[in-house]
């Protein structure tokens, strides 16, 4: 005879053992393989989504190079602008790829397709669907990024290997970015919540130093600015980008792991309350 | 006994616009996201912020960037707006909640149901409009009278955009996957290939033949036109005419795909 079978949950680790019985099953897996079998038909869609920034970085750094002049980026370094705008492409895309994915799909799937409580109803707990989703967003996210790093190096944009750490980076960004998100969409009633989705996102794309140095705001402005998620993950990716490191980094890993945290913790909470009870 | 018929009446096309207005009653919050708050990131976060970095670097555009922008960021908020009015909700009215087939069972024709439904379109890109104008003026972003004719440019710039868009919306059977390619490979690259940030001369030549086709440019030349002065009368009436072509087409398109959708 073997051994009895195990339970999935009794592989899972300390941390989740001691969560109340029944949040995870050690199964996000199945989530997971569950959106790779529903985007095998809809590739286009996903592929399509990589060329957004590719757009504003062809069209802004292109355009704009004679109108703005050189950049100064970290460390005192000069830098065309399509190099200055690139890495804050990059860290933005993380962003609004993360943010749609777990807002607006998340809130169908989860008000319309109901396909939480049909997840729910099986043998995964809220933790798993939550791990689960935003694993995907985060594999999505990883391509995307990925492939745009490439076209920067072939562009020559990228300053030092360095650079090669903006891939983990702007993951860490996406992840904390989607679990705030997916948290945020557990509170939202009807279909036009989603509007003050891009009441926050919009302001933050346009201010937080994608386009130019933060020194061309008052005071009060830039205090504002550099405490938003976004403007520490510019920074990050940008100092990365041109291998200028300084303990401040240690702050932006921080700021984002934080928020990763928060959002996975009051996402399972939610999910737990409005699904199971 | 002989079925009842309404003479057609062109003010059947003020019964559909009637009903959007009563069900945009509904949506007033997300109007007012798109309407003031989103003009008034880009005004200041672009205009304004990246503005203030161009006039610093010994601006070469001849006047300061808010007033080269502002125009054109009206004019391609228009456009955008009603590629999204003129994609989804009609998508919705024939296949989602079929508001259409509604409309087809009283004496309105398919003909008057669309152009009700693109005036709807047009009413909101005007109101729109005007309310950027009035927050570019605010910041000081307009410098003569002429620039008020920005709002019915925006106006046709957008119809001339929005016309096909319902042409395509009333072909589309399926859940509407094609509108975002539509927004992801047309409407975004067109934002940002027209000459909206900068004159399209700093475009290598491909970019510049990829803005000579996108009816945003010729819109985008019109507006800055009206707000700069700086367009010769022939450039007008050329592209004038471009827009109109569109729109002409769009229309006549759009009727087809109207009649046919509603006969099945």
């Amino acid at each position: 005879m073997s051994a009895p079978p195990i339970a999935p949950g009794a592989r899972a680790s300390a941390t989740f053992r001691i969560l109340p019985p029944g949040m995870y099953a050690g199964r996000s897996h199945v989530v997971l393989e569950r959106a790779f079998k529903v985007y095998r038909r809809g590739w286009m869609l996903i592929f399509s989504g990589f060329f957004e920034p590719l757009f504003y970085l062809f069209s802004l750094g292109t355009g704009l190079h004679n109108l703005v002049g050189t950049v100064t980026g970290p460390g005192g370094h000069e830098l065309s602008y399509t190099a200055f705008i690139a890495p804050a492409l990059l860290a933005s895309s993380a962003m609004n790829g993360a943010i749609y994915d777990s807002t607006m799909n998340v809130f169908f799937k989860m008000k319309y397709g109901k396909l939480y409580d049909a997840m729910l109803a099986t043998s995964l707990g809220p933790l798993d669907v939550a791990v689960g989703e935003i694993g995907w967003a985060l594999i999505r996210g990883g391509l995307y990024s990925a492939g745009f790093m490439i076209v920067m190096v072939a562009m020559g944009l990228t300053a030092s290997w360095w650079a090669a750490a903006m891939l983990p980076a702007a993951l860490l960004i996406a992840f904390a970015f989607g679990a705030v998100g997916m948290a945020v969409t557990t509170y939202m009633k009807t279909f036009q919540d989603l509007d003050m989705v891009q009441v926050a996102v919009l302001p933050m794309f346009l201010f937080s130093g994608t386009f130019y140095n933060l020194h061309v705001y008052p005071t009060w402005l830039r205090i504002i600015v550099e405490c938003l998620p976004l403007n520490h993950g510019i920074e990050l990716l940008r100092a990365l980008n041109a291998g200028v490191l300084d303990w401040s980094m240690l702050g932006h890993l921080a700021y984002f792991a934080v928020m990763a945290a928060v959002g996975v913790a009051v996402t399972a909470k939610r999910l737990d309350k409005l699904l199971l009870r | 006994m002989s079925a009842v018929t309404a003479p057609p009446s062109r003010s059947h096309l003020w019964q559909v616009v009637e009903y959007q207005l009563y069900v945009g009653r509904r949506i007033w919050r997300s109007m007012f996201i798109v309407g003031v708050f989103t003009p008034l990131a880009y005004v200041l976060s672009l205009g304004i912020g990246l503005g203030t970095v161009v006039n610093n670097h010994g601006n070469s555009l001849g006047v300061p960037y808010l007033v080269y922008v502002a125009p054109a960021f009206l004019t391609a908020a228009a456009l955008q707006i009603a590629a999204a009015d003129s994609a989804y909700p009609i998508m919705a009215g024939f296949k989602w909640i079929r508001t259409f087939h509604g409309m087809a069972a009283t004496p309105l024709t398919p003909a008057q149901i669309c152009d009700g439904q693109l005036m709807w379109v047009a009413l909101r890109i005007f109101a729109n409009s005007l309310v950027y104008l009035a927050i570019m003026a605010a910041f000081g972003g307009t410098e003569r009278w002429w620039v008020v004719l920005c709002v019915p440019i925006a106006t046709l710039t957008a119809m001339a955009f929005a016309a096909p868009v319902a042409a395509i919306a009333a072909t589309m059977e399926n859940e509407g996957n094609g509108f975002n390619m539509l927004f992801r490979f047309v409407v975004t690259p067109m934002f940002l290939f027209s000459g909206t940030f900068y004159p399209v001369s700093e475009l290598p030549e491909w970019g510049r033949w990829l803005a000579y086709i996108s009816p945003l440019w010729h819109g985008t030349e019109l507006a800055r036109g009206s707000a700069i002065g700086h367009l010769a009368g022939t450039a007008v009436l050329g592209h004038l005419a471009y827009l109109l072509l569109w729109f002409v087409v769009g229309l006549g398109l759009a009727r087809w795909r109207f009649g046919v959708r509603l006969s099945k």
